[in-house]
């Protein structure tokens, strides 16, 4: 199996403050790695530096092919979808309009109208509130409108970053089923960070913890789920 | 009562400069969430470029659109040569720096031409509009090309690809580059079209308060007060919020005496004052919620 | 690369977590020898001796530059210390030279006796101005004080006001006597006695301003700049500090304005427009927001920017003549650097945001610290 992206070596800062210490990673073409660990150890800061979005150092490869020299938007041209911490919602656009932002690195247009009316029958939620402004939607309905708006993009891979934060379980829980859902008929390559380490081991077939910087533990995601001692130590549960 | 409406609609003509004026002042901020108060300078000498153009020889109708597409690619031009290189610099930065581009083109536009005052025919032509007393054809075509600008304006943002991804731009820049956007080439035709779009509103202005270097300043300050006035988040408010700061300032020339003549910046500057305090986000525009 | 096997690779022992950096919370104590305060006392002593060892057209330029210090000095306790813009101090500075005019001219009071007047009177315009501006952040206020500049002018020529404003003509000073007179018949020029009277002024203002920023109330308006949210919910009056600043900030701008009607003995309409209220901003930036010290170069900067096209002017003709192309240059050439005077006041400024967008406070600061580094 091949990876659709590689990681090595990364190290990010932000400023003077070094975050990241040159961690190394992979997410197999089709597959679902998860990146766990507690707060302020370098998570979001992982998917923030794939995407160019701060000053970092080190080696990324997607399909191959490097890209850590490239801008954002650049990045999320080759096919890259990342879902941003606080959903990243344009609060002032509609819920349509939002939707179809997220295609606007396609370069053909064709099936931009397809694409919308598939997305909204993935989520009717955000059907009914398509003419609404984005902004007023809930947090659960944010979410899914986050992760339609990615798969507007018809991406390689997503990265999504702490997808259940600030929702109540039963939302986390629908949401997650989802991403298994398109994961599964999508066939998209995803990179998930989360806080929630049992929904996220659920869903990823391979796991990193990231500690301080560093990634302290990798493996297996069921085999992790079935350590005790990982489990207690690190996963809290 | 005929005085009246004749006011109304003297305000309404007049009111069609600062409507172009404010549209243009809104078409920046839609672009960068900032004030341009360079604004005025630009219009001017794009008026200059094409007055040039026509002391040359060329038809109106050639001239005229031409400027537009100059001051399109000048607007884009300056804000990536001077504005990109401080777009992560404090406001006050940028502020200073809107003065600096105000006292280059001020200056330069003297330079080339003088600061004696030139007439300019309009385009439109002279006399009574459909024979009627109360509007002269300049100021029907002042308003028929503000609201076409406006229609236009609006299905650019509303229907285009590159209209949605500006206002994205501007809405949210993380999230727009997070799309795909490139933020910055948006911010740039910003600008163009914010240029592009003064350049129209000076040449409207030109034929009625005549061309000289210094002829915006105070127009700028009525441009922003209609743009206030109608909310900056809204190029429809501009150009209501424009027309109605024509009408408020003829009336109260009118009504007010011989001091009403001497209080219209004044106006202004109230007028201004009062919408940010009681409603800042003007008649039209959306409440922006700061997240703490 | 065993994929089924969970690899543990912590480091060992465990590392610690790396702490940032605090700034303290206190700062070193203050040195009465400091490397500041000696400059300060030379620059002091330098003004002072001043008047004794130069022509009276200098005296009176310097004068002109105390005054425009003081400005300076007004506006960065509003934007330096509080946070707030102003793009609109010329009408307090308009205010409060307008206010002395008319006190000594319409009143008779004595000239002297018009600075706590007009300080209270700018005071007041600048609270009742900071209140409906409270609710205005960063652009708006750019804006609101933006109209108040341009209206000003206007406003000063009003005619119901007339009689009293002098209308476009302004107000002539020291109508009767041509010059200030000086008090208790000391044997001094009155040129010289003003500018002593404009520097114990300024002293005495800039020591109530450092007195501001060591005080409560200063460290309050320094919170509402850094983090107004913070302060608020600390229980710091945003409303109060923040109309207090403006008042503080126009009263001192005001006390400029009428200092400079007693120097240009003139007040006129035309004399505080917007580009005033521009100068005072750019006096502030190329000073250095928030550094007060840098009042002096930026009153220096208001004094000769302006003047710099003429300047620029002479130095091309000094090496055009000895080449000959004096008489070359084409009409239109002739004195270029004057009629395209803002072109290079506009350059300056680029340059000055690009490359030193702190002024010259940063500047000297980044040296310092360099020193140091250097030094440790």
């Amino acid at each position: 199996m091949s990876a659709i992206l590689q990681v090595n070596n990364l190290e990010a800062s932000y400023g003077a403050v070094r975050v990241l210490r040159g961690i190394s990673f992979e997410v197999q073409k089709g597959g679902v790695t998860t990146l766990l660990g507690a707060n302020g150890a370098g998570k979001t800061t992982t998917l923030r530096a794939l995407c160019g979005m701060i000053r970092r150092s080190g080696e990324i490869l997607l399909e191959g092919k490097p890209v850590h020299r490239l801008a954002t938007e650049d990045i999320v041209r080759r096919g890259v979808a990342h879902i941003p911490e606080g959903r990243g919602t344009f609060s002032t656009l509609t819920t349509e309009e939002n939707l179809h932002l997220g295609a606007m690195a396609r370069p053909n247009t064709d099936e931009i109208e397809n694409d919308v009316r598939k997305q909204f029958d993935y989520f009717p939620r955000l059907k009914e509130r398509r003419n609404q402004q984005a902004g007023t939607l809930s947090g659960g309905e944010q979410q899914m409108l986050a992760i339609a708006r990615a798969l507007m993009l018809r991406p390689k891979l997503m990265l999504l970053d702490e997808p259940s934060f600030g929702l109540a379980p039963l939302i986390t829980r629908q949401i997650f089923d989802i991403l298994a859902d398109v994961q599964r008929e999508e066939g998209t390559s995803m990179l998930l960070v989360e806080q929630n380490a049992s929904l996220a081991l659920e869903l990823a077939d391979r796991a990193y913890l990231i500690e301080t910087g560093s990634i302290v533990i990798s493996g297996d995601a069921a085999a992790i789920r079935e350590d005790e001692s990982v489990r207690a130590s690190y996963l809290g549960y | 009562m005929e005085l009246f409406l004749h006011q109304i609609i003297s305000g309404i003509s007049n009111g069609a400069i600062y409507a172009c004026m404010a549209l243009s002042v809104v078409m920046i901020y839609q672009a960068i969430h900032h004030l341009n108060f360079a604004q005025g300078e630009m219009a001017m000498f794009s008026t200059y470029i094409a007055w040039q153009m026509m002391a040359w020889g060329l038809v109106w109708w050639l001239a005229i659109p031409l400027t537009i597409l100059i001051s399109l690619a000048g607007g884009f031009a300056i804000e990536r040569v001077i504005f990109k290189p401080i777009e992560n610099a404090p406001v006050l930065s940028h502020i200073v720096i809107f003065i600096a581009l105000f006292a280059i083109l001020n200056s330069l536009a003297g330079f080339i031409w003088d600061f004696t005052i030139k007439s300019v025919e309009s385009p439109f032509g002279k006399g009574p509009f459909m024979g009627s007393p109360l509007l002269g054809k300049h100021q029907a075509g002042m308003i028929g090309v503000t609201i076409v600008m406006l229609v236009g304006l609006w299905a650019f943002f509303r229907f285009t690809r590159t209209g949605l991804s500006m206002r994205a731009a501007a809405a949210n820049p993380e999230s727009a580059r997070l799309v795909g956007i490139r933020v910055s080439r948006m911010t740039a035709l910003g600008w163009g079209m914010a240029a592009a779009i003064g350049a129209v509103a000076g040449i409207l202005i030109a034929p009625v308060v005549f061309l000289e270097p210094n002829m915006m300043l105070s127009i700028l300050l009525y441009g922003f007060a209609g743009a206030v006035l109608g909310g900056l988040t809204s190029p429809l408010g501009a150009v209501i919020g424009g027309f109605l700061v024509g009408i408020i300032e003829n009336l109260a020339g009118t009504y007010l005496g011989g001091v009403g003549a001497e209080l219209k910046l004044s106006i202004a500057l109230v007028l201004i004052i009062v919408v940010l305090v009681v409603k800042p986000e003007g008649l039209l525009g959306r409440k922006i919620v700061q997240r703490v | 690369m065993s994929d089924s096997v969970v690899t543990d690779t912590r480091p060992s022992p465990p590392a610690g977590a790396e702490t940032r950096t605090h700034r303290p919370a206190t700062a070193p104590p203050a040195r009465i020898l400091s490397p500041g305060n000696i400059v300060a006392v030379i620059v002091l002593a330098v003004l002072i001796v001043l008047p004794l060892t130069s022509k009276s057209f200098f005296v009176f330029q310097m004068n002109q530059m105390l005054v425009y210090a003081i400005a300076v000095l007004g506006l960065n306790i509003l934007t330096g210390i509080n946070g707030q813009f102003s793009l609109g101090h010329s009408a307090f500075y308009a205010i409060g030279a307008y206010s002395c005019a008319i006190l000594v001219e319409m009143v008779g009071v004595n000239y002297m006796a018009t600075l706590p007047l007009a300080a209270v009177i700018c005071f007041i315009a600048g609270f009742l101005f900071g209140f409906p501006a409270l609710r205005l952040e960063g652009l708006y206020l750019a804006l609101a004080t933006f109209a108040l500049a341009v209206a000003t002018p206007q406003i000063l020529k009003l005619s119901v006001i007339e009689h009293y404003t002098g209308g476009v003509q302004g107000i002539i000073m020291f109508s009767d006597t041509f010059e200030a007179p000086v008090p208790f018949g000391l044997p001094m020029e009155s040129s010289t006695w003003v500018y002593y009277f404009t520097l114990a002024v300024f002293v005495l203002v800039y020591i109530l301003a450092i007195a501001l920023i060591r005080s409560r109330t200063g460290r309050a308006m320094m919170a509402i700049r850094d983090n107004p949210i913070a302060a608020r919910s600390m229980g710091v009056n945003l409303s109060y500090y923040k109309a207090t600043a403006f008042g503080i900030s126009a009263m001192v701008t005001g006390i400029a304005g009428a200092l400079s009607a007693i120097v240009i003995k003139f007040v006129a309409p035309d004399s505080f427009t917007f580009f005033l209220a521009v100068l005072i901003l750019v006096g502030m930036v190329i000073g250095g927001v928030g550094w007060l010290p840098g009042c002096i170069i930026g009153g220096l900067a208001m004094l000769y920017l302006p003047n710099i096209a003429e300047q620029l002017d002479d130095v091309i003709l000094l090496f055009a003549r000895p080449l000959g192309l004096a008489d070359a240059l084409p009409g239109n050439l002739q004195n270029s650097a004057i009629r395209l005077s803002g072109v290079i006041y506009g350059f300056i400024l680029i340059l000055l945001i690009y490359l030193a967008p702190q002024g010259a406070g940063g500047l000297i600061r980044a040296v310092v610290s360099r020193l140091k580094w250097l030094k440790s």
